[in-house]
């Protein structure tokens, strides 16, 4: 080889260092692809998932409003639910208030036969004419007033199979029994009550336009209730609280202000052990085998302006 | 001789109309006594009698009125200040105490009064399970007040404006 031909030492070291430079920019090269084509495929990737999730959070979206609507419906059917029982507890306190006013009926027939019966006709004129005159006994002498006492009591012991009659428990009724609904909410919760209502089936202008007359189911009903509340509220220490009478769906509501009283016990079993007592020993009720049941109630149900 | 004739029974709305009373007030004030509510609501007048008593029923009205006034409403207002003054304050009275012996308007405008005296702390109400209950106020010339409204030669602005 002549020496012309003979490369440098220095040629040799650049065409080794250019080689090496080719040899590194197709291997970045390389690298730079396969990179860029992740990229891509992950842009990609990102751009299905986040469709997925709109589709998904639109769907989430959709749930809860069908969630909200379900809820809706749920308390809209509630309160049909509510107005249906109050309505068929109206109806079932007609039909057995025609019954009380049969049995009391029948109870004053029974009385009335003893009346009739021969024997006790004397006494009967006798013990009138001193139901008449009592007022007057004051006036007389002291002896006169002794004798006559002693005489009427001779007579109310001849005459006490009519008193018995009378004071009979009135009788029952054989028709199969009824029980209606009674609701009860309180608000906020059971914990810190604030204020407590019952809503009773019966006509709010038995408050409004008290009778004078013979009491009506309906009216024994809500006295009855009333006097149950009542005495309830004392067995827990509220003595000094408002209870108030407003009008529900036209219904009679009694409502019990309790914002900062102390309880001294369940409110709830308080009222239900009090109406209990009324279910057993209410003499109407029994003759004409109504019954009753307290149900607790979310206080939203019973808003007026939502049941439309 | 009939049954009604021998057995004096009574509904509890007859006995509260005897009473001048609400019949609510009559099953809240049972309620309360030793066995509650009777087994019948039906009360005797024995009874009746046991229950104003132990309720405190008066009739503030049952007295006629002694003072003149042309103004019908300012003669009640007077009149009404005359008994509030002259009552026992020892112990607190039933509201419709002051309102009973009373019917239709003038019923209605004693309770605006009654309801404007709580205003002037002439009166002060008091919930209880049997109803509202009035105490004497705490209004610092109480004496002096009422009596400028009986001789009617002052009355408290709230006041005014009921007969004016």
């Amino acid at each position: 080889m002549s020496a012309s031909t003979e490369r440098s030492d220095l040629v040799n070291q650049l065409k080794q260092v250019q080689d090496w430079g080719q040899q590194q920019a197709s291997h970045w090269e390389k690298k730079q692809s396969e990179l860029t084509r992740t990229i891509q495929q992950t842009e990609a990737d990102i751009t299905q998932l986040t469709k997925r999730l709109e589709e998904l959070r639109a769907q989430q979206i959709d749930f809860e409003e069908q969630g909200q609507k379900r809820e809706g419906d749920i308390a809209k059917r509630m309160r049909q639910a509510i107005s249906v029982g109050l309505e068929s507890a109206a109806q079932t306190l007609d039909t057995r208030n025609l019954l009380l006013q049969k049995q009391r009926k029948i109870r004053q027939n029974r009385v009335e036969n003893v009346l009739m019966e021969p024997k006790f006709q004397e006494r009967i004129t006798e013990f009138r004419q001193f139901q008449q005159t009592k007022e007057q006994l004051d006036q007389l002498p002291m002896s006169y007033r002794k004798a006559i006492l002693q005489h009427h009591q001779t007579v109310r012991k001849e005459l006490e199979p009519i008193f018995m009659a009378a004071e009979q428990p009135l009788p029952k009724t054989d028709k199969s029994p009824k029980c209606i609904g009674i609701i009860a909410s309180i608000d906020p919760d059971f914990v810190q009550p604030e204020a407590m209502a019952v809503l009773l089936p019966v006509p709010f202008n038995i408050y409004t336009e008290p009778s004078s007359g013979e009491d009506s189911l309906h009216q024994v009903l809500t006295f009855r209730c009333v006097g149950a509340i009542t005495a309830a509220l004392r067995k827990i220490g509220l003595t000094d609280v408002s209870i108030n009478f407003g009008e529900i769906k036209g219904y009679l509501s009694i409502q019990v202000w309790l914002g900062g009283k102390k309880l001294n016990g369940d409110i709830r079993q308080s009222i239900s052990l009090e109406f209990q007592q009324l279910r057993d020993y209410a003499s109407e009720l029994q003759s004409v085998r109504l019954g009753m049941e307290v149900t607790w109630l979310d206080p939203e149900l019973l808003d007026e302006g939502e049941n439309s | 001789m009939t049954y009604s004739d021998l057995f004096q029974y009574f509904s509890l709305s007859e006995a509260a109309a005897q009473l001048d009373i609400h019949p609510f007030d009559i099953a809240r004030y049972l309620s309360l006594q030793k066995g509650g509510l009777p087994v019948e609501l039906r009360l005797t007048p024995q009874m009746i009698s046991q229950v104003a008593e132990g309720m405190g029923l008066q009739n503030w009205w049952s007295e006629p009125m002694t003072i003149e006034d042309e103004n019908p409403k300012k003669l009640l207002i007077r009149e009404l200040s005359k008994r509030i003054l002259e009552a026992d304050w020892s112990n607190a009275t039933r509201a419709d105490n002051l309102n009973r012996g009373l019917a239709g308007q003038e019923y209605a405008f004693v309770r605006r009064v009654i309801n404007a005296f709580i205003k002037c702390q002439l009166l002060t109400p008091n919930s209880t399970l049997t109803g509202l209950s009035i105490q004497k106020g705490a209004h610092p010339n109480w004496d002096r007040v009422l009596s400028t409204m009986v001789d009617g030669s002052s009355f408290p602005e709230e006041i005014t404006i009921l007969f004016s």
